[in-house]
């Protein structure tokens, strides 16, 4: 770490969000706690300590359920994003809310002088085997170590000595948490309370989740067949902020192979544009093929930096061609290329320009100081 | 994200959802039965 590290960067934009975000976790804890006080009011100690562990074991289902709701909700609308920004926080949050979830737990067997009664539910082997009586704490404590994972790694300096791609790929053991949060209430509570509300709550919740994430993966399978079409070096964005002046011109003459490209940003934009981004081994080859100028002479600071940036001349951006009928063969020589390499070979096209790819923090940011306009659907899309 | 990361998102929730909802119907299905006070009840009357 350099000696400019901060632990967090705080802005007024967290400030609001951490603040709204810890309200609503007092205000369901303590609406949860007083209504079940009220309604029927614990026995004994263990009693309370019971209560206060569903408080707070319902309220990180809860969290749970938000937090990986956002991604797809943003990926399909954009005015969901302002709730991805700081979603690391919300993550280190329900972590902390099941911890102490996990700790009222621990309490409840040494109020009550049992906790080798815990050591044994952990140890007692035969009970794996089983399905009605396995092990449910199990299921949660591995949940538990998996968030725990996923909040000490929650900051810029992990995202960057991880590396963004390995950094998301270790994030995406969320998923599989969940799918152990769901099991652990259904093999636990579920099984020696009748409450209705407990499973609508766990099919409800997990069946959002599985809906949006599979809506979202759906919607952009589009643009990922387009992106291995012509994975020549150019990636569909969405509309042109600010975009080089040839740019509304060329969208409005979509061709037949650029067609198929542009349905997914019609969706969400008005006019479609392309963007560059920076390939391994497609884009050299398709350097040959592409009937377009040279390098170097993209009109905007965005496609001026992202052409310098190649290693080997290669075809530069459509918006550079004389005419719509010229672009309109570059374009169809692209898709013929990227459909003999797919031919040639299986190797996957590289995807060199990463960073653009991601969405958080400062790469983000840094990414759009190079390339402006192309700081679209997919940058901020990614989660 | 990147294209891996999309396309395995799309293989995984498919797959995630089967397992869980499977897990979850079965648990719901073989849960014991509530307990009967009265029933208890008749069983200790001689």
């Amino acid at each position: 770490m350099s000696a400019g590290f901060r632990a967090v960067q705080w802005n007024r934009a967290k400030l609001v969000y951490d603040g709204i975000l810890l309200a609503a976790v007092v205000l369901y804890i303590g609406t949860y706690l007083l209504l079940a006080y009220r309604l029927e009011p614990p026995k004994d100690e263990p009693g309370a300590i019971d209560l206060r562990i569903r408080a707070f074991g319902t309220c990180a289902f809860l969290m749970l359920t938000i937090i990986l709701s956002i991604g797809p909700l943003a990926r399909l609308d954009r005015r969901f994003l302002p709730l991805l920004y700081n979603r690391r926080h919300f993550g280190v949050l329900t972590f902390f809310v099941a911890l102490l979830h996990a700790s009222f737990m621990v309490e409840w067997f040494a109020v009550q002088n049992a906790l080798p009664d815990l050591y044994a539910e952990f140890t007692r082997i035969a009970d794996y085997g089983k399905f009605i009586g396995f092990p449910f704490k199990v299921l949660g404590l591995v949940a538990l170590a998996i968030l725990f994972l996923m909040a000490a790694t929650s900051h810029d300096f992990w995202l960057v000595f991880l590396t963004p791609p390995v950094w998301k790929a270790l994030h995406m053991a969320l998923y599989v948490a969940y799918g152990l949060v769901v099991m652990h209430v259904a093999l636990g509570i579920m099984q020696s309370d009748r409450n209705p509300l407990i499973p609508a709550m766990l099919a409800g919740g997990f069946a959002c989740v599985t809906v949006l994430h599979l809506a979202a993966g759906w919607r952009e399978r589009a643009g990922d067949r387009c992106d291995k079409l012509t994975g020549d070096g150019w990636l569909l964005v969405g509309p042109p902020r600010r975009s080089p002046t040839r740019v509304p011109a060329l969208s409005r003459h979509p061709t037949a192979s650029a067609s198929q490209c542009s349905a997914t940003a019609r969706r969400s934009a008005r006019s479609p544009t392309f963007a560059p981004i920076r390939t391994g081994r497609s884009g050299r080859a398709a350097s040959s093929t592409a009937a377009s100028p040279a390098r170097g002479t993209a009109t905007t600071t965005g496609w001026r930096m992202a052409v310098r940036r190649r290693r080997t001349p290669r075809s530069s951006s459509p918006t550079a061609c004389a005419s719509p009928a010229a672009w309109s063969r570059s374009i169809r020589a692209r898709c013929r290329a990227a459909r003999q390499r797919r031919s040639d070979t299986s190797e996957p096209p590289l995807l060199a320009f990463r960073r653009m790819s991601h969405t958080h923090g400062r790469l983000r940011e840094h990414a759009c100081k190079r390339a402006p306009i192309a700081c679209g659907r997919r940058g901020q899309g990614a989660v | 994200m990147r294209r891996a990361h999309r396309s395995f998102h799309r293989v995984l929730w498919p797959v995630l959802a089967l397992a869980v909802a499977l897990g979850f119907i079965m648990a719901l299905v073989l849960r014991p039965p509530p307990d009967t006070p009265a029933a208890t009840a008749q069983e200790l009357k001689p």
